[in-house]
């Protein structure tokens, strides 16, 4: 090697630049909620964008729903990281629900299912929201996403059937207040 | 009425619309105004610039796409006169040099013997306002980072050409070739964000020094200090 380079092709290099415009706003936000302290978001966002560097590979559409989702999810927890090490809590697992601080509601497009029944998903507990995102969303695999949230597989997993047991037992109740 | 049933195929229909609209509405709230810390936008600057220069990169990764292969030549390196090649008592290499077109990698590979001996060339001419920030070097490959106040960087790499590949950004502006008092030519790339890399070859190594800021003039004053150096045969 000439130096140890992160990124791969120049194709993903162009990629990280433009990655780097278009969402480094995004990004401090989501750190900026989690740490109230713009010094500690920036060093998250600096350590998310290192990360993506390394992953470049598995950035698809700079626009891309799955795109936005995987920056998000990187930048979480590298806040989380840099929380739990301010906060002392290195063994506790702690989750962040990055929609806690949104000021208005969720507004769903292109649907026929009750929107009701769209909160019920969107108000799962976080870790196993978080889990349902990157999977059913955007499709990544059980491996794909343990990596990326730092757990097991079978964490991955068992959060999978759990989750939606709890789901399904929302539905149910829903269904039978109707 | 119809009972749902929280299957994967359900999830996999619905639980993009819920993040869809998570997305939206966590995008409205992004303050782009913020202004980000000079620490922040000089750490960012360094680490996209060291990005973007060409970088030898690990073959095996490229094992995977061996396609698109658009011209192989074999290239003798020697880009100075051979005299003073043979004055320093090294070999004519031959190297053959593939260029994967679609994905900018060049490959280089030699068909004679083999030399993994670096011999380490670097400009004595810095244009004002650079000094050497860091070195990282080894065996086969020698980086050296110059940076100004600013965060500016010029970035010279020299490494051996066995067996390696060349991330190679096809997507320049401009071409643009020095020649050297020998005839030998440097190639020019213009990026159109001001960047240039120059690239060349030499013995057994492929130079290349990628700058940002630095005008053409000044990458020329660069490249032509090594010449002297070469010449004399004063390398380490």
């Amino acid at each position: 090697m000439f130096y140890l380079m992160m990124i791969d092709t120049p194709e993903e290099k162009r990629d990280f630049v433009l990655l780097y415009e278009r969402y480094r706003f995004l990004m401090m936000k989501i750190a900026t909620d989690i740490l109230g302290d713009e010094d500690y978001a920036e060093d998250a966002v600096q350590e998310a964008f290192i990360k993506v560097a390394k992953n470049m590979r598995n950035i698809g559409e700079i626009e891309s729903l799955a795109t936005k989702r995987y920056l998000i999810t990187i930048t979480k927890r590298s806040a989380i990281d840099i929380y739990r090490i301010r906060k002392k809590q290195m063994e506790k697992e702690v989750y962040v629900d990055e929609l806690d601080k949104l000021k208005e509601p969720l507004v769903y497009e292109g649907t026929e299912v009750d929107n009701e029944v769209l909160e019920l998903l969107k108000n799962l507990p976080v870790k196993y929201r978080d889990i349902f995102l990157l999977k059913y969303s955007s499709h990544l695999t059980n491996t794909e996403i343990s990596k990326l949230l730092g757990i097991s597989e079978d964490t991955v997993r068992q959060r999978i059937v759990r989750g939606k047991h709890i789901l399904q037992e929302e539905i149910r109740r829903w269904e039978e207040g109707k | 009425m119809k009972r749902i049933d929280v299957t994967d195929e359900w999830l996999y229909q619905h639980m993009p619309i819920v993040d869809e609209a998570m997305i939206k509405e966590l995008e409205k709230e992004v303050d782009d105004t913020y202004q980000f810390s000079d620490k922040f936008e000089k750490k960012m600057k360094k680490t996209i610039q060291m990005e973007k220069r060409n970088s030898f990169i690990n073959i095996l990764y490229l094992k995977r796409k061996w396609v698109a292969v658009f011209v192989a030549c074999i290239i003798g390196f020697g880009m100075f006169n051979m005299d003073s090649v043979q004055a320093m008592g090294r070999k004519f290499f031959e190297v053959t040099k593939t260029f994967f077109e679609d994905i900018g990698l060049v490959e280089y590979r030699y068909t004679g013997e083999e030399s993994d001996v670096l011999y380490k060339v670097e400009p004595t001419y810095i244009p004002e306002g650079y000094v050497e920030a860091e070195r990282i070097e080894d065996d086969s490959s020698c980086c050296i980072i110059y940076e100004d106040g600013q965060g500016e960087m010029i970035i010279w790499d020299q490494g051996i050409a066995v067996n390696r590949v060349l991330g190679m950004d096809t997507e320049y502006d401009r071409y643009e070739e020095i020649q050297l008092s020998n005839g030998s030519i440097v190639e020019l790339h213009i990026y159109n964000d001001g960047s240039i890399l120059s690239y060349c070859e030499y013995e057994n190594s492929i130079f290349t020094c990628m700058t940002y800021t630095v005008d053409k003039q000044e990458v020329d004053k660069m490249i032509k200090s090594i010449e002297p150096v070469v010449a004399e045969g004063k390398v380490d």
